[in-house]
């Protein structure tokens, strides 16, 4: 014979209520969201020169969705913000491969807790140098206008403002053997003590024939070793980038000088298939965080 | 024996819980193929428009501005994606609404400070400087802005329209665009 007590019971019930909540959320979070599209990469090479990508459209409601072709780089400033700034026409750039990447569809309604497959397909010119060449799919949704305009006499004046998404999707194009490697020019580290952080600048430069595409871990430690805080961040090198690693963490109780452990490396993307990422080489480093350039 | 009067609403919980996953399961199996298809839906980025700005009804020269605190009228975009990954985010703003029928003009104007990025995704009304960015500039929004902890973040926006003295009746639309890209890719 199994006998509870009432707190045991009290307890199971809150567990299973607390669960039952979670799953609902998670539920209704999903049902919620916009179109999503999967993966998160799309890459072609000279022997694959088609790929697919999935608009998968979890509401329940009907999507139109419109797909087109822009070119855009993380780009930083001297802060290491960055940022992607999109362009539509007249790109310069040797390496954008816009011009020659196509995608069928282009417009498409994507039904309720339905999918639609995208395929991309390359016509790169005949001369193409070996190396990888960019651009960014952007796949463009409407909600259209959620409050109709209020109902008002015909001499009165009313507003509707559509409501428009975009994802940008990363577009590769590859040819020849792929080289991914990077260089640290440079690192500076400070105490910013008004925002209440470490930060690391990274100054890198990929110096192989693709993009250096991997992930900075960063461990700040105290001068007796104990560990204050890991970071983590997802970097994508086309050329120059700068990259702030930022540590936001009080450091009463623990004692200086700080160091920060680096190391950057092509492995331990998550959200990347294994079989699109190129392996590079892996740059570790030590930086001391200099008390004296307090910010 | 004694009786066990919370039992019966144990096993109520517990089968609604049950009917929920397999409807969760059999909603993610949906127009994939496979698990690892799955498991990369899951982590892609995506923006949502969970509510529009919305002026109401506008007076002939006189202005109406929308704060961005304003549960019911600020615009809100919803973004989701995989937990603290860095984002690019731009807005695409018009400088006027165009009558529906007609063509004529109505000016729309968007403050420095007229944004809040919300890493929390809380509500306008409810958003703190804890949880993120606020009065930035709707044409230059945070860089190294990141998906929240939680897997959204939430953008607010607010706006203010100029009707002319003279300004001629009727519905006024214009398009706001949100992009979203992450930083890593």
């Amino acid at each position: 014979m199994i006998i509870k007590t009432d707190s045991e019971r009290a307890r199971r019930f809150i567990a299973v209520g607390v669960l039952s909540m979670l799953v609902v959320l998670a539920f209704s979070l999903e049902s919620m969201a916009g179109v999503l599209v999967a993966p998160t990469s799309a890459i072609m090479t000279e022997g694959k020169r088609t790929t697919r990508l999935t608009i998968k459209n979890p509401s329940t409601d009907p999507k139109e969705v419109e797909v087109r072709f822009a070119y855009g780089l993380p780009e930083s400033d001297s802060l290491g913000n960055v940022d992607i700034k999109l362009i539509d026409s007249a790109v310069t750039d040797p390496r954008s491969c816009m011009d020659w990447l196509k995608a069928f569809p282009r417009k498409i309604i994507v039904p309720p807790n339905g999918s639609q497959v995208i395929r991309l397909v390359a016509n790169p010119p005949e001369d193409l140098p070996e190396g990888e060449y960019w651009c960014r799919l952007i796949v463009r949704s409407s909600e259209g206008s959620m409050s109709p305009p209020p109902v008002a006499a015909a001499d009165a004046i009313t507003t509707r403002l559509n409501m428009i998404m975009e994802t940008a999707i990363v577009a590769k194009y590859r040819k020849g053997e792929s080289v991914a490697r990077l260089a640290l020019l440079d690192t500076t580290a400070w105490i910013d003590t008004i925002a209440g952080r470490v930060s690391v600048l990274l100054d890198m430069e990929s110096q192989g024939n693709v993009s250096y595409v991997g992930v900075i871990n960063g461990r700040l430690l105290d001068a007796r070793n104990r560990e204050i805080m890991t970071q983590k961040l997802d970097i994508a090198v086309y050329r120059q980038l700068k990259r702030r690693l930022d540590f936001p963490v009080s450091l009463e109780g623990f004692e200086g000088p700080y160091r920060a452990d680096i190391r950057i490396t092509t492995r331990g993307r998550t959200d990347i298939p294994p079989e699109d990422v190129i392996a590079g080489n892996e740059i570790s480093l030590t930086t001391i965080i200099p008390e004296d350039r307090r910010r | 024996m004694p009786t066990r009067p919370g039992t019966a609403s144990v096993l109520t919980v517990m089968v609604v819980v049950a009917v929920v996953m397999t409807a969760t399961v059999s909603v993610r199996a949906q127009g994939t193929t496979n698990a690892q298809a799955t498991a990369r839906v899951l982590t892609a980025l995506s923006v949502t428009a969970s509510n529009d700005l919305v002026f109401g009804n506008v007076l002939q020269g006189v202005p109406k501005r929308i704060g961005t605190n304003v549960d019911d009228s600020t615009a809100q975009f919803s973004i989701t994606g995989q937990a603290s990954a860095t984002i690019s985010m731009v807005l695409t703003l018009p400088t006027y609404l165009s009558r529906t029928a007609g063509g004529e003009q109505m000016m729309l104007v968007f403050e420095s400070d007229q944004v809040v990025v919300d890493t929390n995704a809380t509500s306008p009304s409810t958003v703190t400087a804890g949880d993120g960015w606020l009065g930035q500039n709707p044409y230059s929004l945070p860089s190294n802005a990141v998906v929240g902890a939680g897997g959204q973040t939430n953008v607010y926006l607010g706006g203010k329209v100029i009707p002319s003295p003279n300004q001629i009746p009727g519905t006024y639309e214009a398009n706001i665009i949100l992009s979203v890209a992450y930083l890593g890719t």
